[in-house]
């Protein structure tokens, strides 16, 4: 059977509303389709009737820059995050997250908010948006609505938002500024299927002495939907990046995150480990970062 | 009917629900070129040019080249004229069983419009979802390399 | 010989016009497809296709009780049915139970959705220790032992009792899937005359040719099998595909059926790289002579024999390495479970065995505190040496020069340090890089005492080109280049006049399988003889021509020089004709006689060797592992083409890394796990390290101009190179593959807080 009968690619949110409205039958909203089209393929998702592609949705491409804040559209492709340099600049864990996808292949059409409404809870471009203290903007019929990233999530593969009827259009999130920097890390299995082990993004404000003034610490997975380690942010804040921060983070972050073996991935107890390396490497990254040093990798 | 571009030809073709540009290029334009190794996004043997950007033409709903570009192996010569790539792929003993060859020399050549001279590391990550199972990614790292320089001095 | 020769096939491989098979099409081409069983274990209880034939677009629907032949195939034993019928039993899930011709694809992909099957399911045979318990539910009726393949050579007793350190270990191999970039199709069409040709890429032309006509009950004669390009083989297209269904689909429509796999059922119906678990004990005198080698084998040879037995007799003569040992005692258990098939898969076992016997050599070396190089050194054959199987060793062993200068190479990257010793990049304290190194050998050619030969046929034509024909394939190993060079030298021709065609059992003569490393070597041979033979009839026109002795007629590029004329070879040709000659000539050679194992004698008729050292960095933190370098020495005998060669190589050390550190085909309960690309991952470029090749020429007598096979060896000593590494970097010795992080960056966390144990 075919994966779709229509497929359809209106210009405009609301038009894109109105035809997911107008449907009988089963629809999908599909923007790059990389993790969609392999879900219908091999049989995770049924076929649909009506297939609603947003990519061309002109809103849903556009970058803006308001003030110390950035606007992206959910249809920018990963190619197209990383070759942005105001995100270079000013949101780099975005950036890392977005590099580490695929190859060049598919982050020409994967898109960055295909990657938050697939809702896993290690997708790369999720946890970078989610250190990055994102808000995403959905539209529905009843009008448009701005919620905290986290707000999304229901479970692993589940949103909050109904995405045969609701429209993930953008997110927003407070450009990093002077003495601001965020890094992206994540580890990965050599075998097997490419999704991460474990992730982590972390955006830190540096103090006049160097100290942690503010930080964000998003990891994955690290439980059924992407974790905000609020916790672990607390244990660092106001504090030097030294080993006893460092160990109060990680104690806090080992209490929060739920980390689980699974099976032909990962034991729990080297997820446990890694907690300890990539929290260490992250935060030293984007602390180095904010505190205006030249970090590549 | 889809209307697109293909290796430089207006192209209208009737396309059934759900077919993926790879199918269409193949079996319905006869362009066999393109291959299809995997069917699952994984591989990158089936990689072609939309508008100059390298994507996997197996998971790509026909739908979405509509008024594009598509750009496969069949095009890249010009007449008999091999395109450098093409060229220093064959001198460089980089091809073996060629599967995936169509796949390697796209990706390699979206990779060098948009840069004349990528270190090997560059080449890497440009490649880095284009598997060749002879594995010859020693001599495919130097034709690319080569190819860059041909294009260079012209 | 030995410069450098572009393939005749990368051209057309550049530019989109190389076609493989499913790149052909056909009028009225239908679509065939086969219901895979799903269920590992099982009676088949009920099956009903009526749904699925009433389905518009449908043309056929075949079960088990319309093949008009014999039901099984196989290429040694005759085990492995077409489809499994009502009351039979379905052994592995990829077994097939019905088949479907439709109009296209996804009519015939619906067509097997609306097939009824009913199950009744029997216990599992899991893996080859469990089978061979003598509870163990019964695979097959004959039982679940495929073979006891047994080494025996001195008094093993005697030998341990010499020895003054014992060292006894167990290493487990997985899985592994070729993944070969082209998925298997076929392309079965009646003709005219009422014969039936397939398309396909095949390793085994012939053996393709007679199992389908044995199935469809045709004389081998109605089947012609036309070889396409193949898109890689590596071992997994040696065994029937969809060829038979193709045959009998298109034999019950009457129209062109083509069968194309998708991956999901590629990696799931064709035999896989055998899964072992290897005991390996070694006795050695404290300066390093080894006396005595023990081992113990099982290998999972599946649901089905494939080339099971043979595999895994490769693998046990190999298991105590290239190594002179006095009294050696070798027993494997080929045992048939509920996975799938297990067969061919470059190394033929011997990937397996070298991983096992290298570590331990390795640890052995560590236990006697002697440097590895040196034990292995110590021990390595050298013409002269009695090889496990009873084999007098008289030439073309440059095992030796191999460890010499892989050495020597290694010590100068390593800039006079230890390169044995862990290394902390500077600047990353969690990082360590040192290396390892590992020695092999594998056979060329059948051995065993099967007959190996190869038949070729070149003949000349009137515009002074050559065409020389075969069934041998190409797999991507640069055949075809090889067959052209040696033909142009044999004829004096320029490489541009010589054409090779492959692979259509009308058109060209048995080159027999391609596997073992053997085509360079047997059909070269019978490239060069026929060629030779050919050449002597021109000689013979030409000197009865000119009145002078054959000898007299010299042959240089392209032409005949006699007595002062220079005649163009075409001419001569036309002369040849005009008398009614034939200017063509076929030539049958068989390989030297071997010998079946435990005679004695020689086993095989040459053996090429190799040494590799890698270099890898350990993240200490996370466990992760890189190859940065790797050098690789083989004997190849004589090298023919350096392109074709760096190919090998190049391919080989990759394939040898995915086996250390990326791959795994995952069965359980007989169920497949890795049943998508995106689960079984195979190196990418990002993981190439630089590879260092060192070639080493030790002729054999009866090779093409001394040359022995390349295509295995390259490979096999890969693996055991990177986790001996792995374990200098570390302290950590890996015994199970591949390379587990999440285990690795644990056993290295455990030993830097001894508390924790």
């Amino acid at each position: 059977m075919a994966l779709w009968k229509q497929y359809v690619r209106p210009g405009s949110v609301e038009e894109a509303l109105a035809l997911l409205h107008a449907a009988q039958g089963p629809t999908a909203i599909i923007a790059g389709g990389t993790d969609l089209l392999l879900d219908m393929q091999q049989g995770r998702h049924p076929p649909v009737d009506l297939m609603v592609d947003v990519s061309g949705i002109r809103e849903m491409r556009q970058v803006r820059q308001e003030g110390e804040r950035i606007e992206l559209g959910a249809a920018l492709t990963h190619h197209e995050i990383i070759e942005s340099p105001l995100f270079r600049e000013r949101g780099r864990a975005l950036v890392e997250a977005c590099s580490l996808i695929g190859g060049p292949q598919v982050r020409n059409v994967a898109t960055i908010g295909g990657n938050v409404a697939h809702a896993l809870p290690a997708g790369d471009g999720t946890i970078a948006l989610l250190s990055l203290g994102a808000e995403a903007q959905i539209a529905s019929r009843d009008g448009r609505r701005w919620e905290p990233l986290e707000a999304l999530f229901a479970g692993p593969g589940q949103t909050t938002f109904d995405r045969e009827r609701e429209i993930l259009v953008s997110f927003r999130f407070p450009a990093s500024g002077p003495r601001e920097g965020s890094a992206f890390r994540r580890v990965m299995r050599p075998q097997g299927v490419a999704i991460a082990i474990l992730n982590m993004g972390a955006w830190v404000r540096c103090g006049p002495a160097g100290e942690i003034a503010d930080v964000r610490i998003a990891v994955g997975p690290a439980g059924p939907k992407p974790l905000r380690a609020r916790g672990a942010e607390e244990a660092l804040r106001g504090r030097a990046l030294d080993e006893a921060a460092l160990e109060a983070a990680r104690l806090a972050l080992l209490a929060e995150a739920r980390v689980r073996t699974s099976r032909h991935r990962a034991t729990a107890e080297y997820r446990q480990h890694l907690i300890g390396v990539l929290l260490r490497r992250t935060l030293y990254t984007a602390h180095a970062r904010a505190a205006g040093e030249k970090v590549t990798a | 009917m889809l209307k697109l571009w293909v290796n430089g030809e207006a192209v209208e073709v009737e396309v059934a629900p759900g077919e993926m540009l790879a199918d269409v290029l193949r079996y319905r334009l006869g362009l066999t070129g393109t291959k299809i190794g995997c069917n699952e996004a994984e591989c990158g043997t089936c990689t072609v040019l939309l508008d100059g950007e390298p994507v996997l033409s197996c998971s790509l709903p026909a739908a979405k080249a509509a008024g594009r570009k598509v750009t496969t192996i069949e095009g890249l010569a010009q007449g008999e004229r091999l395109h450098p790539l093409q060229e220093a792929f064959v001198k460089q003993g980089a091809v073996q069983c060629g599967f995936c060859i169509p796949g390697q020399i796209m990706t390699a050549a979206a990779l060098l419009e948009r840069e004349s001279d990528p270190d090997e590391e560059v080449i890497r990550q440009a490649l880095k979802d284009t598997l060749c199972r002879c594995a010859g990614y020693p001599s495919i790292i130097r034709a690319v390399r080569a190819a860059a320089r041909s294009l260079k001095t012209g | 010989m030995g410069h450098v020769v572009p393939r005749p096939d990368a051209v057309a491989k550049v530019t989109g016009a190389a076609r493989f098979a499913d790149d052909y099409d056909f009028p009225g081409l239908l679509h065939g497809r086969a219901l895979r069983a799903g269920v590992p274990h099982a009676i088949l209880k009920r099956l009903d296709v009526a749904k699925a034939k009433d389905l518009p677009g449908v043309v056929a629907v075949l079960t088990a009780e319309d093949i008009p032949g014999e039901r099984n195939h196989g290429l040694v034993i005759h085990d492995w049915p077409a489809l499994v019928g009502v009351g039979e039993k379905v052994r592995y899930v990829g077994d097939a139970v019905a088949l479907v011709a439709a109009e296209r694809r996804e009519i015939a992909t619906q067509a097997l959705e609306l097939i009824e099957a009913e199950y009744e399911p029997l216990p599992v045979v899991s893996d080859p220790v469990q089978a061979r318990q003598p509870d163990a539910p019964l695979v097959h009726e004959s039982g679940n032992l495929l073979k006891h393949i047994k080494v025996r050579k001195g008094d093993i007793e005697e030998g341990f009792a010499q020895a003054e350190v014992i060292l006894d270990e167990v290493y487990h191999t997985p899985t592994m899937e070729h993944a070969f970039m082209e998925p298997e199709c076929s392309i079965a069409r009646l003709t005219a005359e009422g014969r039936i040709e397939v398309y396909v890429g095949s390793q085994i032309p012939y053996a393709d040719r007679d199992q389908i006509a044995r199935c469809l009950a045709l004389p081998p004669e109605k089947v012609r099998v036309i070889g396409t390009l193949i898109g890689g083989g590596f071992g997994g297209k040696e065994d029937i595909a969809g060829q038979i269904h193709a045959a009998l689909l298109a034999q019950a429509t009457g129209r062109p059926v083509k069968v194309l796999y998708d991956r999901h059922e590629s990696l799931l119906v064709h035999p896989k790289r055998h899964a072992t678990q290897i005991r390996v004990r070694l006795g050695v005198k404290r300066d390093g002579t080894l006396v005595a080698a023990q081992t113990e084998l099982y290998g999972d040879s599946g649901a089905y024999a494939s080339l099971g037995e043979k595999v895994m007799t490769r693998a046990t003569t190999h298991s105590t390495g290239p190594y002179i040992v006095p009294h050696v005692k070798a027993d494997c258990y080929a045992m048939y479970t509920n996975n799938p098939p297990s067969g061919a898969f470059r190394g033929f076992g011997v990937t397996q065995s070298c991983f096992a016997v290298e570590s331990a050599m390795d640890q052995l070396a560590e236990r006697l505190g002697m440097d590895p190089v040196e034990l292995r050194r110590k021990n390595a054959l050298r013409v002269g040496s009695v090889t496990n199987t009873g084999q007098l060793l008289t030439e073309s062993v440059g095992l030796l020069e191999c460890i010499d200068r892989v050495e020597a190479e290694m010590r100068r990257l390593s800039g006079g340090r230890d390169p044995f010793k862990p290394q902390v990049v500077p600047g990353a304290p969690n990082r360590v890089r040192a290396w390892g190194l590992a020695v092999a050998f594998k056979n060329t050619g059948l051995g065993g005492g099967a007959p190996d030969k190869a038949s070729a046929e070149v003949e000349l034509f009137t515009d002074g080109t050559a065409e020389v024909r075969t069934s041998s394939a190409e797999i991507g190993q640069g055949l075809v280049a090889v067959l052209q060079m040696i033909a142009a030298e044999e004829l004096s021709l320029p490489l541009e006049k010589v054409r090779v065609l492959l692979s259509d059992t009308d058109l060209t003569p048995d080159g027999g399988p391609t596997t073992a490393s053997r085509q360079t070597y047997v059909t070269g041979n019978a490239v060069r003889l026929a060629s030779d033979v050919v050449r002597q009839a021109v000689a013979t026109t030409l000197a009865e021509k000119y009145d002078v002795p054959p000898e007299g007629v010299r042959f240089v590029e392209g032409l005949a020089q006699v007595n002062g004329h220079s005649v163009p070879l075409g001419e001569a040709v036309a002369m040849m004709k005009a008398e009614g000659r034939e200017p063509k000539a076929t030539y049958e050679y068989w390989a030297p006689k071997t010998q079946p194992l435990g005679t004695g004698g020689d086993m095989h008729f040459a053996y090429s060797f190799a040494t590799q050292a890698a270099e890898v960095e350990v993240d200490l933190e996370t466990g992760e592992v890189r190859v940065l370098r790797v050098i690789a020495a083989n004997d190849v005998g004589r090298v023919i083409n350096p392109l074709g060669l760096q190919g090998q190589i190049e391919g080989g050390v990759m394939m040898g890394l995915g086996n250390a550190l990326t791959e795994e085909f995952i069965v359980e309960e007989g169920r497949v796990i890795t049943d998508r690309l995106a689960r079984y991952r195979m190196p990418s470029i990002v993981l190439t390290p630089q590879i260092i090749p060192i070639v080493v020429e030790h002729p054999t007598g009866e090779g093409p101009y001394g040359a022995k096979g390349i295509g295995e060896i390259s490979s096999i000593p890969t693996t055991p190179a990177i986790t001996n590494a792995v374990y200098h970097a570390t302290g950590v010795r890996v015994k199970r593959l591949p390379v587990d992080q999440d285990w690795l960056a644990r056993e290295i966390a455990r030993r830097e807080r001894p508390q924790d144990v």
